[in-house]
């Protein structure tokens, strides 16, 4: 190996001494660069794939490209479940008069889970009831947002 | 005089040599920058729309693309340093 290198006319030597030097460099200035960008808010809207929203029924998916989250009830405490590993969840229940109770989520075991004892169980107790809510989740700097209704499935 | 002016030519040579060494490091640096920093950073978004061989092309520029590229252009650089050297007389002794 150390032969072969010597075999090379002297720019080739120069040339492969110097390009480590560039890659690293390279890769510590990308590094500063996809940081910073990391770092500045950006608001990204979370919509249903489907259309339909049932967290009774596990069947409650928002996604926004190939970030993902999952909204289910069970046992009175709501879950969210992501494709990313989140910073914070915040879920509103929306009144009939527009009014939004924050529940701040906690996380479960790791930061793809977080949850929550909320009073959806009762909300969305009977076929057909429907329920207003509001979800901001961060991510790196990223706020992914959404407003949907989860309507209990006849 | 014409020691002058044979001091004078070889100058002239070696500031052209130089000249076109320095066009040819910048020329390197550029498609370095591009590939790196320009493919794999500042235009990953639009180059993810293109897919090859199941890769998005900004995601592979990023993976393994600029390597190839850095690669390729160290090379091309000493092929193209050999070909002044050649041009300018001032070849390696093997």
């Amino acid at each position: 190996m150390l032969r072969a290198y010597f075999k090379l006319n002297r720019h080739a030597k120069v040339a492969l001494f110097v390009a480590p030097i560039l890659i690293i460099f390279g890769w510590a200035a990308g590094d500063i660069w996809v940081e910073s960008q990391a770092m500045k808010t950006r608001l990204f809207n979370l919509t249903s794939p489907t259309g339909v929203c049932d967290v009774m029924a596990k069947n409650c998916l928002l996604e926004s490209g190939e970030f993902q989250l999952n909204i289910y009830e069970e046992g009175g405490r709501t879950t969210v479940n992501s494709t990313f590993p989140l910073d914070t969840v915040t879920l509103f229940l929306v009144d009939q008069q527009d009014q939004p109770t924050a529940y701040r989520m906690g996380m479960k075991e790791d930061p793809y889970y977080w949850y929550i004892n909320t009073p959806l169980a009762s909300i969305l107790a009977n076929p057909g009831d429907k329920q207003k809510m509001r979800i901001i989740v961060t991510v790196k700097g990223g706020q992914y947002i959404a407003e949907f209704y989860s309507q209990t499935g006849f | 005089m014409s020691d002058d002016n044979s001091e004078e030519k070889i100058l002239e040579n070696q500031n052209s040599y130089w000249q076109d060494n320095l066009r040819l490091i910048l020329t390197c640096l550029v498609i370095w920058f591009v590939v790196s920093f320009g493919f794999g950073l500042l235009l990953v978004d639009v180059l993810n729309e293109i897919r090859i061989g199941g890769y998005k092309l900004g995601f592979w520029f990023a993976q393994q693309g600029s390597i190839y590229t850095f690669l390729a252009l160290i090379f091309w650089y000493s092929k193209k340093m050999g070909e002044l050297d050649k041009k300018y007389n001032v070849e390696e002794d093997s």
